[in-house]
């Protein structure tokens, strides 16, 4: 598969914060990207690059074989988008629609209505008179409707409730269906995701973790409880991600793929073996120390 | 420029238009408002008490560059966060930089356009009121090639001053990371500086600003204000090409809408407003008596006001008592009176108007004044009569074109090259035959 | 295959799932042998999951051989599929559900006299 965004040695600085730090990625066309991490972690500094908003400070960055900051052919294949785009407030959003088919080739405007139908929003409302929750929602069909062949999604879901959130989800996965096109979709909710997803890309601290389909994440480890000496006893020889031992339980997230040459193993040391959601294993690659242990807070 | 980027550019024009319609509609009110300061003058037609009025109004053509100078300042100093609050539409650097600086050369042309459409239809109606009231005198005679002229002269200068704006903000983005607020102070006290130079300097030294302002030659105006422009240009474009900070989320558009509403009123306070100075009479109105059979009119030709008077029973020695009404002396700025020798049988008396020059239009010539005169025995009475209550209104399409040897005596402005104001005050002549003294009665 | 309930927590893969109740609707005759499979869009649009992991089932039993891909049409259920399924499924799941129950039989100290009675009487039961 072609490479739809490749970068070298991406790095972007502002002040004195390097938010990413030489960025080496290659990332596929038409999958539905999740792009995970911490706050601060340097998606948003990513998409961005990627939409041309930035110039990177060091290293290059193509996307659909232009640098984005310069791109002549992809203007208007490429979006970025998030809850808080900026509208003038008297504008209708019928208004704002026309913008979006003015600008973008493959915008389509009968599917913008309807969607506007599905959350009861009316085309001659004004901008300002929007909550929270439905700008976001309007930017979303705003952006799911330009059918751009590179589509940004920076945590959409912002103020969404959760009715809301689940018909987001599904229409994003069934619009990707229709008219297969590269999406990233940045979140903190990964579990929500979870099932529409077909890779992830991790990153944390301006640097990519992982970069991989969302099934292998599933099998790259998995959680065994027993109590303490038999968690650590199972734990002697293998990659352990995280640990925690309680007096009642105990529990471990391995580094490994859970098949069936460990079973027997489990049963020796009598630990119960399950699956870790992708979720959870995101949030323990990118644990730092100290974090883990709460106990602290209370002590005196 | 691709046709890619040629239809993006075009898009984003479209939007940027769109956006910043409010813009166009403040300038125009803004410039019918100034049209409606004549209506006092109107209003004042109907009075009998005014000799001569006449109104200097403000030239809609310089209101408009002005007010298209301050938008282009004013989407310089927020070319950036305008650019960080619309980049959801798909742009360049480039796109975005040439759509702005499109809208505010368009901005301009449609501006100055409104402004020549208002001018003629001013016109029109002045010209509707002299027929419906007869005092009513529109001082600037209709010539198309002057105001087409005009139009496009007048939009070079905008060309150009827009020009240096756009190039100074690129220069600012590129290399100089001020914050914009002190940007604003610069340039407020760069138009107060102007001001005062221009009260207490001549600033007819100025090389930089003679080399157009003083140019004289259309044609090398047009080659100096052309080039100049498009290097200006290039050079921003070459320097917009190099900048990557073209989009800051600060957003200072309502100071920097503050700080252009200071500047405005500022430059206004050079006097673009309507003026008017009137020659009133005291509240009383003469009603005289013209004494009909003795009285010698002349033509209104300002060269050929003679009279002659007959002196039939007067004999040689005898002393001529001449009285002139005061008011007459007043009104009619009548202060010389030259008693000449000349071998006539009669009084011969030669009557110059007096002349008020406004913007090298005569004004006082609307009045029309014609000399009564009526002799009884050994006195003669003169009398000014003209036309009451004349309403000059001064609306002149295009100022500065003063500065082309062009326009000079082509008759177009009825003014000369460089004559603006002058009072010349009247003067009545009397050829007076031998024998005959006479003596003005004060 | 409208009844699959994809079990998020279960250890295995989704695509295994999706694979695994394909597999049901052939045994159960939703699905007969010779006629075309539901397809990889329909799949991804009914259980919204993504139309990849949709593809990696299909694939899954493509390998097994239970589906076959025709020239130009979709994909079909192999000929002999159902006699693959349950080949396949007596050599693991039965096996394994074998071992279980031996396993616990011993946990609860049962004789495997009383395992093998307790099977004839279950198999007795269900006849009727």
């Amino acid at each position: 598969m072609r490479g739809v965004i490749e970068t070298k040695q991406l790095t972007y600085r502002y002040g004195r914060k390097t938010a990413l730090d030489h960025v080496n990625i290659t990332l596929n066309e038409n999958q539905l990207i999740g792009l995970i991490g911490r706050n601060g972690s340097g998606k948003t500094t990513f998409l961005k690059l990627c939409a041309g908003y930035y110039y990177p400070t060091d290293g290059e960055i193509t996307v659909f074989e232009e640098e984005p900051f310069h791109r002549i052919e992809s203007l208007g294949e490429i979006i970025y988008s998030n809850p808080n785009v900026y509208h003038k407030e008297l504008n209708t959003l019928e208004q704002i629609l026309k913008y979006f088919k003015l600008t973008y080739p493959r915008f389509d405007a009968v599917f913008a209505n309807k969607l506007l139908v599905v959350f009861a929003l009316q085309p001659t409302m004004r901008f300002k008179n929007l909550s929270q929750g439905m700008v976001s929602v309007f930017n979303f069909i705003c952006a799911l409707s330009t059918r751009a062949r590179l589509t940004l999604f920076d945590e959409p879901i912002l103020g969404m409730d959760v009715t809301s959130r689940k018909k987001i989800y599904e229409i994003l996965l069934r619009d990707y269906i229709e008219c297969p096109r590269t999406i990233i979709v940045s979140s903190h909710i990964l579990s929500e995701l979870e099932d529409i997803l077909s890779e992830i890309l991790l990153i944390d601290e301006g640097k990519i973790i992982l970069y991989k389909d969302l099934d292998e994440v599933r099998t790259m480890s998995y959680r065994i409880d027993g109590t303490e000496d038999a968690v650590k006893a199972f734990c002697s020889d293998k990659t352990v991600i995280y640990s925690n031992y309680n007096t009642m339980n105990s529990y471990a997230v391995i580094e490994g793929e859970y098949n069936d040459t460990i079973i027997p193993e489990g049963e020796k040391y009598n630990v119960a073996f399950s699956k870790v959601r992708p979720e959870d294993y995101c949030v323990y690659k990118t644990l730092r120390g100290g974090e883990a242990d709460l106990e602290c807070l209370w002590e005196r | 420029m691709g046709k890619v980027e040629w239809n993006n550019t075009l898009q984003l024009l479209k939007i940027r238009k769109r956006e910043s319609k409010s813009f166009l509609y403040i300038s125009i009110l803004l410039i019918v408002m100034f049209a409606f300061s004549v209506v006092p003058m109107i209003f004042n037609s109907f009075n009998d008490s005014f000799t001569l009025n006449y109104t200097v109004m403000v030239i809609y053509s310089k209101v408009g560059l002005i007010l298209s100078i301050i938008t282009s300042i004013f989407f310089t100093i927020d070319y950036q966060s305008y650019n960080y609050k619309y980049e959801i539409y798909p742009s360049n650097n480039k796109t975005n930089f040439v759509s702005y600086g499109l809208f505010c050369y368009i901005h301009l042309v449609k501006v100055q356009i409104i402004a020549l459409i208002l001018y003629v239809i001013q016109y029109g109606i002045f010209n509707l009121l002299h027929v419906l009231k007869e005092n009513i005198y529109f001082a600037y005679e209709f010539n198309i090639l002057y105001l087409l002229t005009g139009f496009f002269l007048y939009l070079l200068y905008g060309f150009l001053a827009i020009s240096v704006i756009i190039f100074i903000g690129s220069l600012n983005r590129k290399y100089i990371r001020i914050p914009k607020i002190v940007f604003i102070v610069f340039i407020v006290f760069c138009t107060i500086s102007f001001s005062y130079m221009k009260k207490h300097i001549n600033m007819a030294d100025n090389i930089v600003i003679n080399f157009i302002v003083k140019e004289s030659s259309i044609l090398i105006f047009i080659i100096k204000a052309v080039s100049i422009s498009l290097a200006l240009i290039a050079l921003s474009i070459l320097l917009n090409k190099h900048s990557y900070n073209n989009k800051k989320e600060r957003n200072h558009g309502f100071i920097t809408l503050i700080a252009c509403i200071g500047i405005f009123i500022i430059l206004n306070n050079y006097g673009y407003g309507a003026s008017s100075i009137t020659t009133m009479r005291e509240a009383v109105v003469e009603n005289y008596k013209i004494y009909a059979e003795e009285v010698y009119k002349s033509n209104s030709s300002e060269a050929k006001s003679e009279y002659q008077i007959k002196l039939n029973e007067l004999t040689s020695g005898e002393n001529i008592k001449v009285y002139l009404a005061e008011e007459d002396k007043r009104d009619f700025s009548i202060q010389q009176y030259n008693f000449s020798p000349k071998a006539n049988k009669n009084i011969i008396v030669h009557f110059i108007p007096n002349k008020n020059t406004v913007n090298g239009i005569d004004v006082a010539s609307y009045m029309n004044p014609q000399l009564a005169i009526r002799y009884i025995y050994d006195e003669i009475h003169l009398k000014v009569l003209s036309k009451k209550n004349v309403q000059v209104v001064f609306m002149e399409p295009y100022s500065m074109l003063k500065q082309f040897v062009f326009f000079k005596d082509k008759g177009v402005l009825k003014e000369f090259y460089g004559n603006r104001y002058e009072k010349i005050p009247g003067e009545i002549i009397f050829y007076v035959p031998e024998g005959v003294s006479m003596k003005i009665v004060e | 295959m409208k009844a699959l309930k994809i079990d998020e927590n279960s250890l295995t893969p989704i695509y295994v799932q999706i694979a695994d109740s394909i597999e049901e609707d052939i045994l159960n005759d939703k699905l007969m042998e010779g006629n075309a499979c539901y397809s990889q869009l329909m799949i991804a649009k009914e259980l919204k999951v993504n139309p990849a992991t949709a593809a990696k089932g299909i694939n899954l039993l493509v390998g097994h051989e239970i589906l076959e891909k025709q020239r130009g049409q979709a994909m079909t259920i192999a000929a002999d599929a159902k006699s693959k399924i349950i080949e396949r499924k007596k050599k693991t799941d039965f096996k394994d559900k074998i071992e279980e129950l031996v396993k616990l039989a011993k946990r609860l100290h049962v004789s495997e006299e009383y395992l093998q009675n307790q099977i004839s009487k279950t198999f007795e039961e269900s006849e009727r």
